[in-house]
């Protein structure tokens, strides 16, 4: 609570300096330049630029604790008081140090049953507030709690075989991280276990694990499970959770405990119930997280931090990332290589305060970390922010973009105060900037009934009227429809012929605009329509074309005009070449190979009819889309069930008009349709396919001989 | 044939090394000559000295009474380290990393010659042993009368003894028991003859086939004192039956049976020992079957016994020779030993087989031939490489045939067509251990590393690996595939040196230094040494993927420019890093003329971003448009405003004012961009600036070219680019900042040096009709790119020469005011201003401390700023930077809305709000200024570290200033400074 209110009061300073450029905090000795420029996350998982949120100001070695070298020092541990706990595994021995860095004990041997008792290869280290020590002494295969001088209290061994037969008779007990949480149960975590976090109680009982994740099958687990054999199954069943790395208790009680690139918070019950409602989940380097060619982050040690904020050590990159209590990342520092302040083998990470301390296990060495203004004006804008002081807040993230215009979460955050404020256009734009789409659409809602309400006079007469005009216009072109039979519809086609000759521009455009109006028609009388579509000259043709054209521009105008809530293209990167590709080809494809396959299976339809009918059956989608598109504008991200339903009627009855459209130029059964579409869709499959590998065996070739020329140039 | 020397013997050569090392410490003491050493060249303040048998030099600095080694006095002298002035790396067909040095390869065996040239001496190595084949120099075969004479020349009995216990005595001798085969003087292979049916396979198990077909019905003969005993022995037996058999004696009583039985059995004995010399004679010439290795020795040219002729042996014939039997190491070199001081060299041992036909000793192709020169030039010392005269192995053929017969006796002859082989010399290391400091001295190693870096000596900071850097930063024509996770500090200084207790050394390299690194190590073990040297990157090279593996390439050929580097000494007070300083900055004045700065007042660097571009969908297709950030009214709008705040010195940089914004396009021309507004609201800018006396200066970049060019542009990328060593177009591109590696974003191509005047003269011509007299040259003084193209290779010092002419021709030529970035040295002469000064050093593991050597160096004579205040993450710090090391400051501005930038590739523009920034940044350069004002255009006297984080600079006119980078207020000599605060005042000391 401490830290949170010297922060409240750093952020107060913060605001009050106003004019403040830094506060950094001293570091004298080796000016450095600064490290490689930092970075964030966009929305779009593309790494974009940062200031510097930590800088290294000082490196404590063995050495200059008066300690002698460390050797191998494997975890650290800041407790209450701010005194720092180093296990120095190669020397098994525990090094405990003062707020100042001055050494305060050095726990090498210590007394037990009036005996002298070493560690073996220690481990792990956790603290409790009262002072008592908790070692995870992994040579011996023990939890050993030692009071604030050293002295031996007790230890904790290996959990009895017996209990819940959650232990294996052959398990060789190896703990290797320990925490204790306030009421005193003792958390380890166990070479071997993969099973979750082991605890013991107060007595030092074990009482079972907690935090083991629920194995979720995928559909393809289903799938296989549905042919496997019943030994088979239970071997399935037995899918292994992989093995935590470290645990770290956070002020509120939760556990958070990390594998691989994965953290969870764990509530007393064992219940991940870590948010993630971030861009991205919280695992570390996004861009390289789902590479098969790249190493996804591993962490190493997570840190919990006040307010629900925690810090992870990357060890493959060697980076820090911090995220807040929703799981959006805050900022990322660090690196591995051979500056004086990188890391070259990261092994624990702590906080103290708004310091943090990372532990080098082959530097044997701490680096010790302090903010730089920008990122004490970060937390200084969340806490403002939890607090419920949104004004002082958006001034605290408005410093922020400052240093970082490219940090989204300041634009949200200002946007959240501008809301609350009942700013809503100035909050859609901070939300948009900020690319927060929920953010947008609430505010959006209460822009959109802001608008309502006081254009009330206005709307809803003018929703009258508009609804008295379509009702009209409805009624007007129902008569007329009536009016002119089917009969008569296409006599009046048919007496469009002769006008073939007429090669005028006039004639020509007329013909071109009846061809599109027809599509009306076939949209709502496909049976007829596609009958008669079949029978129509040329222009159907040209019609067609114009449909597919409409089509494509409805595609290219629905990726760049969607609504911000829906639309989650990176704007900068649309390309219209690719958009048209993307639905030129498709179409094409299934129209050479419907025509070859229904040449073959008694269809009636020329590709020429194939082609126009395909196109008219597309226009549901040009006549649902482009409203939608512009419907979607204003629309929140609660009303999206209504704007997906539409996006699905589109695409549903173009299908069956598809279908339709199959029946009547082929002259073919329903069913048979059905399977020739079907066939259809694996003929373009297999055309994609033989593509493919065309393509790529042209493209090994091409490699081969460049390579060999290369070879020849070097070597010749 | 070149004489082998092996001059001083080595157990001789230990004890003289004892001795030395003994009188090493007493010389230095009284800096009289050094033991061993001889005067070789003399000026006022140095005298020159040489160690003939060891080439490492020395220097007295008859100031100070110091002396100085190229290599420490008290090193281990058996194994032969630190024991070199040069150091080479070059690579083998099978390895890519072979080191060699000029003690070990070259020194050891002799390998050197020592010349005096004017004013020093010149040493000359042959790196390498030359015959690596030969183990030992001792002839295997050597004729009577050759071998009484070598007898005769040595002294001692028993070593004479010794000798001739391992050396038998031999000839081939006719025997009439034998058939005389002599098939004549032919050299065809045996397998002729076996077509033929003329010559039968040797049996390998019978002597005799041996010695009728090889020695042509020659018996061996041996004057040896077992066969001798075993002889007489026979004679015996034989005398005793023949007088039995007179006796009358029965041949079958038995002691006739006896002595028969005792006669065959001492025949048969006498006939194995022979035979075994005559094996031991026949793989002199075959060789020996060692079972794991194959065959071992002798000659390469034959393959098996049934190869050799009787020709090989004819010299043997009724010639008494003594032949070589042991193989027993430690004799052998016992015997070598003797031998040597008999004067037996190895043209003797050529000779010798070449008579009796053996595999006389075979030419290495591994040597390098390197001379060295030192000088002494009045205070300092001169060490030259002349690189012309370097050679390497270079498509030297590997494959040669032995010809007994050649008339002129080149027994040796390699084949033109063969085979042929190079061997790439691509580093050299220069006086690697010049002053070099022991593991228990104080002291610190300075490298030129951003504005300068101490490495504490022995710091123990044995984690981290030997500092290695490139002068003026790294060569980006050679591609780096991954990049390091911090920026890196460039050495813009060729300068390097060492302070050792009470004294110090500096060196600055002055020919060569693009190709140079300095590299700094710390004594890692006891008996190792602090060292801090140059080593220069004679080829460059690159790893290229051919798909089916990966093959180092490298430069076409040597850097064949000269390498020179000057020592000069310092001692007393002087003897630090200021010091050295002081006297590069003397170096420097005196060079090149420099003058002090003339403006009164500090200037403020105000640099304004103009347009940047940026991808956008215009109607769904991305278009790459400019995007204004600072339009020329603006520019002008925001100077007014800076200038009306009461700014009096303000040097304004605009970049990105060029046609395509910041990575603008290809410089042929002039233009301004479009987007920032009208040709005439441009001239209006440079109108207005003049008129307020401004100096303004547009920035422009030469050295890389936007890839985002259009076949109207002036560039002839094929023939303006630069390439790899991979043959491919140069280019770089910024890096991905997860994952380190090239991302493509914002590539630019490379340009190659030979295209630079052309394209700056284009520039030029059309830049002067602005009628502005000032340019910021944005990347000519920082950065020196090779042309690694195949036929018009450029290399990088051939390329920091053209970058300095195009500089000299702009600055003088041109006649326009300069403003630089970065700042390598070659620029100080033509630079007006630098910004972007390296403020602190790259933090390498092994630096302690950094301190502004840069800084001392330029103030007073260029004007200069740090790092944009905008980009560095604590601004009080780099507040006190520039109070402390008199620098500007420097301001990156836009004045527009800076999320234009989000999502743009030059989004790393962070914290540029001109409107955010204006009034603090009044305020702070007016502080600043202030605080400078009596310290313009004084150099720097002094730099003084007064506790931790406390400096204070003291000028040449007194005035001083101290500034505290801590949290805390410190007490410094009963004075407070606040906390980030400053005290100024004149006097060197704090009262």
């Amino acid at each position: 609570m401490l830290a949170r209110d010297s922060i409240r009061c750093l952020a107060v300073a913060l605001l009050v300096a106003g004019a403040l450029i830094s506060g950094l905090p001293a570091s004298p000795g080796v000016a450095q330049a600064d490290p490689y420029p930092s970075y964030t996350y966009d929305f779009w998982k593309n790494p974009v630029p940062a200031p510097q949120a930590y800088l290294p100001t000082r490196i404590i070695s063995g050495d200059d604790i008066g300690a002698g070298p460390l050797n191998q020092p494997r975890d650290l541990f800041v407790d209450a008081n701010r005194n720092v706990y180093i296990v120095d595994t190669g020397n098994n021995r525990l090094v405990c140090l003062d707020e100042n860095w001055n050494l305060r004990l050095v726990v090498s041997e210590f007394f037990h049953d009036g005996q002298v008792d070493r560690f073996r290869t220690p481990l792990g280290v956790c603290v409790t507030d009262d002072g008592h020590i908790f070692v995870a002494d992994r040579g011996n295969g023990r939890i050993v709690e030692l009071d604030g001088e050293g002295r031996f209290v007790r230890q904790i061994g290996a959990p009895s075989s017996d209990a819940e037969g959650l232990v294996a008779a052959d398990f060789v007990y190896r703990p290797f991280k320990v925490a204790v949480d306030r009421v005193g149960r003792v958390y380890v975590l166990a070479e071997g276990v993969y099973d979750g976090v082991m605890v013991f109680d107060l007595a030092g009982t074990f009482r079972g694990f907690i935090g083991s994740p629920r194995v979720k099958p995928t559909i393809a687990d289903i799938f296989w499970t549905r042919f496997a054999t019943e030994e088979q199954r239970s071997r399935m069943a037995l899918f292994l959770p992989t093995e935590y790395n470290t645990i770290d208790l956070d002020d509120t009680g939760f556990l958070y405990a990390c594998e691989k690139n994965q953290v969870r918070r764990l509530n007393p019950a064992g219940v991940d119930v870590l948010r993630r409602s971030g861009f991205h989940d919280p695992v570390g380097d996004v861009s390289v997280a789902d590479q098969a060619w790249q190493e996804p982050s591993y962490f190493e040690d997570v840190a919990a931090r006040e307010s629900g904020i925690y810090s992870v050590l990357d060890r493959q990159r060697g980076r820090v990332f911090t995220y807040n209590s929703n799981g959006e990342l805050l900022y990322v520092f660090g690196g591995i290589g051979y500056a004086r302040d990188l890391f070259s083998s990261p092994a624990a990470i702590d906080s103290a305060g708004m310091q943090i301390l990372v532990l080098d296990r082959r530097l044997n060495h701490v680096v010790v970390f302090e903010p730089t203004a920008y990122a004490l004006a970060i937390h200084a804008a969340l806490d403002l922010y939890h607090s419920g002081r949104y004004d002082e807040s958006a001034a605290v993230w408005r410093r922020v973009l400052d240093w970082n215009s490219n940090y989204d979460q300041a634009y949200s955050g200002i946007g959240r105060s501008q809301f609350m404020k009942a700013e809503y256009t100035a909050a859609m734009r901070s939300f948009r900037l900020g690319n927060n789409r929920k953010g947008y659409s609430d505010a959006l809602r209460r822009y959109r009934e802001q608008v309502i309400r006081t254009n009330f006079n206005y709307i809803a007469p003018g929703v009258v009227c508009l609804g008295l005009a379509v009702w009209g216009i409805l009624r007007l072109r129902k008569s007329r429809i009536s009016d002119r039979s089917i009969g008569k519809a296409e006599s009046s086609l048919r007496q469009a012929a002769p006008a073939d000759t007429d090669r005028s521009l006039g004639t020509r455009l007329r013909q071109f605009g009846r061809g599109i109006r027809y599509a009306l028609f076939v949209v709502f009388h496909p049976f007829d329509g596609f009958d008669e579509l079949k029978k129509r000259g040329k222009e159907a043709v040209s019609a067609a074309t114009a449909i597919l054209v409409l089509v494509v521009l409805t595609y290219v105008g629905m990726s760049q005009y969607t609504g911000f809530v829906f639309n989650t293209r990176d704007l900068s990167k649309v390309n219209v070449v690719f958009l048209a590709t993307s639905v030129l080809f498709p179409f094409l494809l299934w129209c050479a190979v419907n025509w070859s396959l229904t040449t073959l299976a008694d269809g009636k339809g020329t590709f020429r009819d194939i082609y126009v009918a395909t196109a008219y059956a597309l226009s549901p989608i040009v006549i649902i889309n482009v409203p939608l598109t512009l419907i979607s504008n204003v629309l929140v991200q609660e009303e999206g069930s209504f704007y997906y339903l539409f996006l699905g009627i589109s695409l549903a009855w173009s299908l069956i008009l598809i279908l339709i459209a199959m029946m009547s130029i082929h002259e073919y059964e329903p069913g048979k349709a059905v399977w020739t579409s079907g066939l259809t869709v694996v003929g373009m499959g297999t055309v994609v396919y033989l593509g493919i590998l065309f393509f790529s065996v042209i493209n090994v070739m091409a490699g081969f001989v460049s390579s060999i020329r290369t070879e020849l140039i070097l070597r010749l | 044939m070149e004489r082998r020397v092996r001059t001083v013997p080595k157990p001789k050569l230990f004890a003289l090394f004892i001795v030395l090392a003994f009188a090493a410490p007493l010389c230095t003491a009284a800096a009289t000559v050094p033991n061993g050493m001889q005067l070789v060249a003399e000026t006022e303040y140095l005298s020159l000295y040489v160690n003939e048998a060891t080439t490492e030099i020395a220097v007295l600095d008859k100031r100070s009474d110091v002396l100085w080694h190229s290599n420490p006095p008290d090193r281990d002298l058996r194994s032969g380290a630190a024991s070199e002035t040069l150091r080479i790396a070059y690579a083998t067909p099978n390895t890519d990393r072979v080191e060699m040095d000029s003690y070990n390869h070259s020194v050891a065996f002799g390998q050197y010659t020592i010349v005096p040239i004017d004013n020093g001496v010149r040493v000359e190595y042959r790196i390498g042993d030359e015959y690596k084949s030969v183990k030992y120099v001792l002839p295997q075969l050597i004729s009577e009368s050759r071998m009484n004479e070598i007898l005769s020349k040595v002294a001692s009995a028993s070593d004479r003894r010794f000798i001739l216990d391992h050396y038998v005595l031999i000839s081939l001798e006719r025997d009439p028991d034998l058939p005389e085969i002599d098939l004549g003087r032919s050299t065809r292979p045996w397998w002729k003859f076996w077509q033929t049916g003329s010559r039968p396979a040797i049996d390998e198990s019978s002597v005799d086939s041996v010695e009728t077909i090889l020695f042509g019905g020659h018996r061996l003969v041996a004057k040896d004192d077992t066969l001798t005993s075993r002889q007489q022995t026979i004679d015996r037996l034989e005398r005793e039956i023949e007088e039995l058999r007179k006796s009358g004696e029965a041949e079958d009583s038995a002691q006739m049976q006896r002595l028969l039985r005792d006669l065959n059995r001492a025949v048969s004995y006498y006939e194995s020992d022979r035979a075994k010399l005559v094996w031991t004679l026949v793989s002199k010439y075959r060789g020996t079957i060692v079972a794991q290795y194959g065959r071992v020795g002798g000659r390469s040219d034959i393959q098996s016994i049934n190869d050799l002729t009787q020709d090989d042996f004819r010299a043997l014939r009724n010639s008494p020779t003594y032949m070589l039997n042991t193989d027993t190491p430690f004799y052998l070199a016992d015997m070598e030993q003797i031998f040597a001081e008999a004067g037996y060299t190895i043209a003797d041992m050529y000779a010798d087989h070449v008579h009796y036909r053996l595999e006389p000793p075979i030419k290495s192709l591994e040597v390098f031939v390197i001379p060295i020169e030192y000088r002494l030039d009045g205070d300092s010392l001169v060490v030259r490489i002349p690189m012309e005269e370097v050679s390497y192995p270079h498509e030297v053929p590997t494959e040669f045939e032995l010809d007994f017969e050649d008339p002129g006796g080149n027994v040796i002859r390699y084949k033109e067509g063969g085979k042929r082989q190079t061997y790439p010399l691509y580093q050299i290391d220069v006086l690697r251990c010049f002053g070099a400091a022991g593991s228990d001295e104080e002291g610190y190693i300075f490298v030129p590393d951003g504005c300068g870096a101490l490495i504490y000596l022995n710091n123990g900071r044995t984690d981290y690996p030997i500092y290695s850097e490139p002068i003026y930063g790294a060569d980006r024509s050679i591609p780096v595939e991954q990049a390091v996770p911090y920026e890196k500090q460039p050495n813009c200084l060729p300068v390097f040196g060492m302070k050792k207790g009470e004294t110090a050394w500096y060196a600055v390299i002055e020919k060569g230094e693009a190709v140079a690194s300095v590299r700094a190590d710390i004594a890692r073990t006891r008996d190792s040494y602090n060292v801090v040297l140059a080593s220069f990157s004679t080829m460059s090279r690159m790893l290229i993927d051919t798909g089916g593996g990966k093959v180092m390439t490298y430069q076409p050929s040597l850097y064949r420019g000269d390498i020179q580097i000057r020592y000069f000494f310092l001692s007393g007070e002087s003897a630090d890093y200021v010091g050295m300083a002081k006297g590069y900055r003397g170096y420097l004045i005196a060079k090149h003329g420099l003058k002090r700065v003339d403006e009164n007042s500090l200037p403020m660097f105000v640099e304004f971003v103009g347009a940047v571009t940026k991808v956008q969908p215009v109607m769904g297709v991305p278009v790459t448009v400019p995007v204004a950030l600072t339009t020329f009214e603006d520019a002008t709008t925001a100077v007014r405003e800076l200038l009306g705040a009461g700014i009096e010195n303000i040097k304004v940089r605009y970049s990105g004012w060029l046609s395509g914004g910041l990575l603008h396009d290809f410089p042929a021309r002039a233009a301004a961009e479009k987007a920032l507004g009208s040709f005439d609201q441009f001239r209006r800018l440079v109108e207005f600036l003049d008129k307020e006396s401004v100096d303004f200066f547009p920035d422009v970049r030469f050295l890389e070219v936007t890839t985002r060019n259009t076949v109207l542009d002036a560039l002839d990328i094929r023939r303006d680019t630069a390439r790899f060593l991979n043959g491919l177009m140069a280019t770089v591109s910024e890096y991905d900042p997860v994952t380190l590696t090239p991302s493509g974003v914002n590539a630019r191509y490379i340009l190659s040096p030979s295209a630079l005047p052309d394209l700056v003269d284009s520039f030029l011509k059309d830049y002067l009709r602005y009628g502005n007299k000032a340019l910021s040259l944005g990347d000519l003084g920082a950065e020196v790119n090779a042309d690694y193209h195949r036929s018009r290779f450029v290399d990088r010092q051939r390329a920091r020469e053209i970058i300095e002419e195009q500089c000299k021709k702009i600055s003088q030529a041109a006649g326009l005011r300069t403003l630089f970035t970065t700042g390598n040295a070659y620029v100080f002469p033509y630079a007006r201003h630098i910004v972007d000064v390296p403020t602190e050093c790259t933090g390498h593991g092994l630096e302690n401390e950094a301190v502004p050597f840069y800084q001392i160096v330029v103030h007073g004579l260029i004007d200069f700023a740090g790092a944009p205040i905008n980009s560095v993450a604590d601004t009080r710090k780099a507040k006190l930077k520039a109070i402390e090391t008199g620098g500007g400051l420097y301001f990156r501005w836009i004045t527009g809305d800076v999320s234009i930038l989000k999502g743009t590739d030059f989004a790393d523009l962070l914290n540029v709000e001109y409107q955010r920034w204006r009034d603090d940044a009044v305020a702070m350069h007016l502080e600043v200024s202030g605080a400078l004002k009596p310290a313009r255009g004084r150099l720097i006297e002094n730099h003084e570290k007064l506790a931790d984080g406390v400096y204070r600079t003291t000028y040449d006119n007194g005035y001083a200033v101290v500034v505290n980078y801590n949290n805390t207020p410190i007490q410094v000599g009963g004075l407070t400074i606040d906390a980030y605060g400053y005290w100024l005042g004149m006097g060197g000391e704090v009262h």
